[in-house]
């Protein structure tokens, strides 16, 4: 087994010092300890009732008592047998969670529930800190086995039988909507604040007269979420209720050659009165793209107020504007920091060698910039993708849906229906995001 | 082929350049030299538009360069930095391949291009090309940097500093292999530098200038035998005698071998300068010379180098 496992390094550790204590496994390992003395599981008569905790000692079996051996081991042993020992503990965890289930809901009713409580929480933070002391040491062993702990666990059916699973059980239907759009408001959002985000930080970074771009960007970032909802939410009503869809395109159209005829003028003048026009145009391209992308139909009527195009004070528009919005600020910032950050010297060779304004643009600070400005979008989708949740509250969707309908039933199960994905997704669309931009980065060589 | 009339450069109240006139000739090599901040980095730039001057006319090849696009101006000179501006996205061949892509050139014929500069300036080709800038030594980057200046072959180079990054020893080996590839190219240079040393050894002329004015434009021998201002004096300083022994080849100075065998010699192809060094540090009258071999074929007395420097004093 040895000769196949990987990093020569580790295995020169684990001859050496296979009985040594590392820092953040002896805390993983910690963390389980303390887990185990604490209460695991709630048995509640049903989905809102008040529970009764029990712990691992509380059920027969002695799993309780092999994870507690497993802790011991990983807090212990160096090299890459820790990545095997965590696929071994997460295993036996799982399977300690789903006997526990079944037994406390033997000779219950059909309504009776079991919700998570403070010592599995404990035990699966223990497993995450224990994941990255693995994964120091022998990588391939903690990335492989871990997934493969957790393939086997949901084969098992582990947690069929635990609350929030319970709960995706019986909204199986509706959490794949919700779920699509969620990625799809959040999506649109990136997507417009990229659109236009990108553009407006290579005006910031192109003269020091645009610096108080940066200033209303973070100005809005500070703005909470719902004030925002309620500050669009009476403004939009009016505009949509009265505003014709091809008025509106006219006044966009004609929009673009003001703001062209008022810039020569004054850069400010321009701005200001041309903002309300930009957001219109925001608020529109919002709903149609979550409408393009996500599960609600795409709706343009002409010869009809902007309503009927699905352009409402509540719902899609205002939350992909408002998201849009947020979105911004990581966008304009890392995009200005990106160019900002290419050396006087590349680009005073670049100028010296005969490249256009627009070839040194394109060919040399972009390049260089991308890297940062993929940080950016990076930053504005894990943001975006977390703050979706209160769309909900504007009857827009998603996951925060099951959050509020957990919330307002007081059923704690229904909530985490909610949370878990939106979690999961922040960090896979983080991780997806981060993989690319170190790949990028190889790619260019820096 | 570069011709300054005149150029005045100002700042708001502050003047870089005031009224410079200069003439370069065709396939010499004249340095820009003086204090930071005496304008020869802004002269420079005033020849390929990358700063216009203020008042006053510049020439390249007859021609006044704000005639010119100053995009298409540039592609046809050379242009090398002091921190050398490699684009660290690209490969070392891309960098070198830039002017030539910019110029529209085949693939073919721009990569085979770039493979035979990057030979030009000592660097393996096979070994070099797919490297990026940050795997470069100093050294090596500057190489880089001029065979990117070389690659369109353009008659004209401006080097701003070129070899101000590297380390000493370095230096001196960049600036012979440069002195060598400039005497089978003879391109017109335009050369930035403050280091007095570095210019009397590669310049046909050296422009000394202070406060945005040529103080001095003459060959170096020239310049350290008589500073005509005495800011030339100053800048010079005391060692412009022993730096003018460097201007002086050895092979003039070299005496039939006698019965006296010196036991110290240095090779054929050092300056006087070299040659005193060496007879200062050893404590002898005479020192051996060598030839490639290392075969001794003749021997150089102090008394001769004492004689030559007194001579051109004279």
């Amino acid at each position: 087994m040895r000769a196949v496992s990987p990093g020569s390094r580790a295995q020169g550790e684990t001859r050496r010092t296979i009985l040594n204590p590392h820092p953040v496994a002896l805390l993983a390992a910690g963390l389980g300890l303390v887990a185990l003395g604490l209460p695991w599981l709630e048995l509640k008569a049903s989905r809102i009732a008040a529970g009764e905790a029990v712990g691992v000692w509380g059920w027969p079996g002695s799993w309780g008592l092999l994870l507690l051996g497993l802790w011991l081991l990983l807090a212990f042993v160096r090299g890459p047998w820790r990545g095997l020992l965590l696929g071994m503990a997460l295993l036996v965890w799982g399977l300690l969670v789903g006997q526990g289930t079944a037994y406390l809901l033997s000779n219950q009713l059909e309504s009776a529930r079991v919700s998570a409580a403070g010592g599995l929480w404990l035990s699966l933070l223990a497993l995450y800190v224990g994941y990255f002391a693995a994964y120091r040491e022998g990588r391939g062993w903690a990335v492989l086995s871990a997934p493969l702990a957790l393939a086997l666990l949901i084969g098992l059916g582990a947690f069929d039988q635990l609350g929030p699973v319970v709960e995706w059980r019986s909204w199986r239907e509706q959490f794949a909507t919700e779920l699509w759009r969620h990625l799809s408001l959040s999506g649109s959002a990136v997507l417009l604040a990229v659109g236009v985000g990108v553009p407006l930080g290579v005006l910031v970074a192109s003269s020091p007269r645009f610096g108080w771009v940066l200033g209303v960007m973070g100005f809005l970032q500070t703005i909470p979420s719902l004030a925002l909802f309620g500050l669009l939410l009476p403004l939009l009503a009016q505009v949509s209720q009265t505003l014709r869809l091809e008025t509106a395109l006219a006044l966009l159209v004609v929009g673009v050659f003001a703001f062209r005829l008022l810039w020569a003028v004054s850069g400010g003048l321009a701005v200001l009165l041309m903002l309300p026009l930009g957001l219109l145009a925001l608020v529109m391209a919002g709903a149609w793209l979550h409408s393009l992308l996500g599960p609600d139909p795409l709706r343009i009527a002409f010869q009809a107020p902007l309503q009927a195009s699905g352009i409402r004070g509540i719902g899609a528009a205002p939350a992909v504007l408002a998201l849009t919005l947020y979105a911004l600020l990581p966008v304009v910032l890392n995009v200005y920091t990106g160019l900002r950050g290419v050396p006087e010297a590349v680009k005073d060779a670049g100028r010296g060698m005969g490249m256009s304004p627009a070839q040194l643009f394109w060919r040399v600070e972009l390049p260089l910039a991308l890297p940062l400005m993929l940080e950016g979008i990076r930053g504005a989708a894990s943001l975006t993708i977390g703050i979706t949740t209160v769309a909900a509250l504007i009857g827009a969707g998603g996951l925060g849906f099951f959050i509020l309908r957990g919330v307002e039933g007081g059923a704690p199960d229904m909530v985490l229906l909610g949370a878990i994905p939106i979690i999961g997704l922040a960090l896979l669309v983080d991780s997806a995001l981060r993989w690319m931009g170190g790949l990028l980065r190889w790619r260019m060589g820096i | 082929m570069i011709r300054f009339e005149n150029v005045v450069k100002r700042y708001g109240d502050f003047e870089a350049l005031g009224g410079v006139s200069l003439e370069v000739a065709q396939g010499q090599l004249v340095t820009l030299l003086g204090p930071s901040g005496c304008g020869k980095t802004t002269l420079l730039r005033t020849v390929n538009r990358l700063i216009e001057p203020t008042e006053g006319t510049v020439f390249v090849g007859n021609r006044d360069v704000r005639g010119l696009d100053g995009v298409e101006l540039r592609r046809g000179m050379g242009y090398v930095i002091q921190s050398i501006g490699l684009f660290p996205h690209m490969s070392v061949l891309e960098n070198v391949m830039v002017v030539p892509r910019l110029l529209g050139w085949k693939k073919e014929k721009r990569e085979a291009r770039a493979k035979e500069m990057l030979a030009l300036v000592g660097l393996e080709p096979q070994t070099f090309a797919g490297r990026y800038p940050r795997e470069l030594s100093g050294g090596q980057a500057q190489r880089v940097g001029l065979a990117r200046a070389l690659a369109a072959d353009p008659p004209v180079l401006l080097l701003d500093e070129p070899f101000g990054a590297v380390d000493p020893p370095t230096r001196e080996r960049l600036q012979d292999e440069f002195l060598k590839l400039q005497s089978e190219l003879r391109k017109t240079v335009l050369f930035v530098t403050h280091d007095l040393e570095e210019a009397v050894k590669i310049s046909d002329r050296i422009c000394l200038m202070n406060g945005g004015r040529v103080e001095q434009y003459d060959p170096p021998e020239v310049l350290l035998r008589r500073p005509k201002t005495p800011f030339v004096q100053s800048f010079l300083g005391p060692s412009r005698t022993l730096l003018r022994l460097s201007r002086i080849p050895l092979g003039g100075l070299i005496e039939p071998l006698d019965s006296h065998r010196p036991s110290v010699s240095i090779p054929h192809s050092a300056s006087a300068r070299e040659a005193f060094s060496t007879l200062l540090a050893s404590g002898l009258r005479t020192l051996g010379v060598s030839d490639a071999t290392g075969r001794l074929v003749g021997l150089v007395r102090l008394e001769t180098l004492l004689a030559a420097v007194s001579e051109e004093e004279a």
